[in-house]
């Protein structure tokens, strides 16, 4: 009785067997995170509201008070990560180069919260500004920004920015604060990717 | 002489090898200290007689700033610039377009870029 059961076991086990080794390997289901990939290039101009080494432009009658810092270029790339149809975290990293006068290149990494509807987006960063020529330096950053979208992935945006960078000592200050508020517009490439 | 003349070869080489858009501020945490006349006058001989060469201008301070003759130029009495006053100049004087730079060695009306009027009220450099 005992070996009629051990076969009878025997032979179910191998059945079993033989069907599991002719299925296809079906892989688990993907838990990614949709993210979006952001491309930018931007324009801008700036007002510096403080200037004690007189840096070109000088507006109004003194040179120490408020004046136009260069024109310059701004490359972004960042990533977002999280539902297309809510609020966005991501990361960001804008390289800013001097467009006219002292050759200059800043380094920008910030966070970003990105949210989309429909055929605008808007978004806010944070970060900090490394000045990385002609001296180096450092900065705080934080920027509100929009895109219109006017193809599926592809819009104008336009950014007001606004910073505060640290320089040199003067007699009066041992690291003086330079506070700059920027606007800058340019292209955007949205690329959400699902998982 | 020989010190002075390392010290403007090396505030030239400084301003040379490194070249915003918060424009020419230095680096946090470098503290102020004053600016040698002399180094700053060799410096800006230097860098007027490249900008000088390089646009072709021959202006009479053109002529002077490659002449053998060392700097005559001295700060007005109760101007005291800072260093980073005259790196901050000497950087502008670089990057200034040929037109301009026409404009800051005139013989007649000669302009002063704003990076350089550390001795504004006095005769500045």
């Amino acid at each position: 009785m005992k070996r009629t059961a051990l076969a009878v076991f025997a032979a179910q086990f191998l059945v079993i067997a033989s069907a599991r080794a002719d299925e296809p390997l079906v892989p688990a289901p993907p838990h990614h995170l949709p993210f979006t990939v952001h491309v930018a290039g931007f324009f801008g101009d700036g007002l510096r509201f403080n200037d004690p080494y007189r840096l070109a432009t000088v507006l109004g009658s003194s040179a120490e008070g408020v004046s136009r810092t260069a024109s310059y270029v701004d490359l972004a790339a960042a990533i977002t990560l999280g539902d297309p149809r809510g609020f966005q975290n991501g990361f960001a990293l804008h390289v800013t180069l001097a467009a006219e006068g002292v050759q200059q290149t800043v380094v920008t990494p910030s966070y970003v919260l990105y949210r989309r509807f429909r055929d605008v987006a808007a978004y806010a960063r944070a970060g900090s500004a490394i000045v990385c020529s002609p001296d180096l330096t450092w900065g705080l950053e934080g920027a509100l920004g929009g895109i219109a979208f006017v193809r599926a992935g592809i819009g104008v945006t336009a950014e007001i920015v606004g910073d505060v960078f640290y320089g040199a000592g003067t007699r009066e200050v041992s690291a003086a604060a330079y506070p700059i508020l920027s606007a800058q517009i340019g292209l955007a490439v949205a690329y959400e990717v699902l998982p | 002489m020989r010190s002075r003349t390392v010290a403007a070869t090396s505030l030239v080489a400084l301003i040379f090898g490194v070249g915003a858009t918060v424009g020419d501020i230095g680096s946090c945490g470098q503290s102020p200290e004053d600016l040698d006349a002399a180094t700053f006058a060799s410096a800006r001989k230097t860098v007027d007689c490249e900008r000088c060469t390089e646009c072709a201008l021959t202006t009479e301070r053109c002529v002077a700033a490659c002449s053998d003759a060392g700097p005559t130029e001295t700060f007005p009495p109760n101007c005291a610039p800072l260093y980073q006053d005259g790196v901050v100049c000497l950087r502008a004087l670089l990057n200034a377009s040929c037109s301009d730079y026409a404009q800051y060695v005139d013989d007649t009306e000669r302009l002063v870029p704003t990076e350089c009027q550390f001795c504004l009220g006095e005769a500045g450099p």
